[in-house]
């Protein structure tokens, strides 16, 4: 025999009329401390996954470099090493984000976009789309091109720090999309802030390498 | 809200700042005395906003989130009682004749609200405090400054009403 239970009853039912006082009963800070640890780390988790299908791409274009490991440290905190004693490049990926959950490369601030790397800080949001990079590039003492590509908006943003070296090799990581629901499908397609971005560095690389 | 749906933290932050006190007043008022299930519940139902962003509503996120609040709230009393929840006076029993399909939140929701219109005010806040903050009868009429006899004849009164407002959608219920 069914029976309706009406405190479930109740389930649809909203209270304005004798909703409690707004009196805190809790601390604050507290709730809020343990509700963005767990946040930022759903959102680390998050973005592993996406960091290793970038760098997968990114080992198929890596080629073996005869003169010595070198080590390549990237502002994310991730690193690519080069020319050790392993068959082929190692690396180390990041998810853009430091010991204390800080973004490293770019940062979401107030719907704004903010290029955090190498000790910067500049609001890249009027000059990136999901078809237009802010490239920033270094040249390093062995002849090595340093870069990071930025892209996206607000809503779907990506970064990726790579190195060109001189015999064709190099490497890189990072992640093309902010936003955690993204169809396989998408996500293993190189954006279009990507790729033109490449091109940028590419280019810059040929220009001085010819 | 626009910062919270597209998944900045800043905008998180915001509605922690908005709400905290209102979520917390509602855990206070189901679960007395036990702050140590205030502040883990106030947390766990901001994080299932987070989850949740991008369905919610910006006119309807206070709602949402003392509905779930109120939810988890009960729950957990359900949990911690040692008397069985819902007692027996807490439950309608169908006919055998009645059409046993389940309420839509929407068709319960109107009805409920229906039936609260037509109580007076102190039954009608008697009925909320006991089935939708799970307040014991005894807590309630105390809180209320009622007699126990008194505030149990009355929730009778609210039982009723409902009852009569399901008859009218088709329900039949047996004889008490």
């Amino acid at each position: 025999m069914k029976r309706i239970d009406l405190f479930q009853l109740m389930n649809a039912f909203q209270d304005e009329e004798f909703e409690p006082k707004e009196e805190c009963f809790v601390d604050e800070n507290k709730v809020k401390e343990t509700v963005l640890a767990q946040v930022r780390q759903k959102k680390r988790k998050g973005r592993t996954v996406l960091v290793l299908a970038a760098a997968l791409a990114a080992c198929l274009a890596l080629a073996g470099w005869s003169y010595g490991e070198q080590i390549y440290q990237f502002f994310s905190g991730g690193w690519v090493s080069i020319g050790g004693a392993d068959d082929g490049p190692t690396m180390a990926m990041s998810n853009g984000l430091d010991e204390n959950g800080e973004p490293t490369i770019i940062s979401l601030e107030n719907g704004r976009l903010w290029f955090v790397a190498d000790g910067q800080r500049v609001d890249v949001t009027s000059q990136v789309n999901e078809n237009t990079p802010y490239v920033w590039t270094q040249w390093e003492k062995n002849g090595g091109l340093h870069y990071i590509i930025v892209g996206g908006t607000p809503e779907d943003y990506g970064w990726f720090e790579g190195i060109e070296l001189p015999g064709d090799s190099g490497g890189g990581s990072g992640m093309f999309h902010s936003r955690e629901d993204i169809p396989w499908g998408e996500f293993v397609q190189d954006p279009d802030w990507y790729r033109a971005g490449l091109s940028q560095v590419e280019e810059l690389w040929e220009s001085q390498n010819g | 809200m626009q910062r919270l749906r597209r998944g900045d933290p800043a905008g998180l932050e915001a509605m922690m700042d908005r709400y905290t006190p209102y979520l917390s007043a509602i855990a206070a008022r189901v679960l007395p005395g036990r702050p140590q299930d205030w502040e883990e519940l106030t947390a766990d139902v901001f994080l299932a906003a987070w989850e949740n962003r991008r369905k919610l509503q910006p006119e309807k996120v206070k709602g949402w989130l003392a509905v779930t609040m109120r939810n988890r709230c009960i729950n957990r009393l359900r949990a911690l009682r040692e008397e069985e929840l819902p007692l027996e006076e807490d439950l309608l029993t169908l006919s055998a004749d009645s059409p046993q399909r389940a309420l839509e939140d929407q068709e319960a929701a109107r009805l409920v609200r229906e039936a609260l219109e037509t109580l007076d005010r102190t039954d009608r806040e008697l009925f909320v405090r006991r089935y939708y903050y799970g307040q014991t009868v005894a807590r309630a009429a105390e809180e209320m400054g009622l007699n126990l006899s008194t505030a149990k004849s009355r929730l009778r009164r609210g039982r009723e009403k409902l009852k009569e407002l399901l008859g009218k959608a088709g329900y039949e219920f047996e004889a008490d």
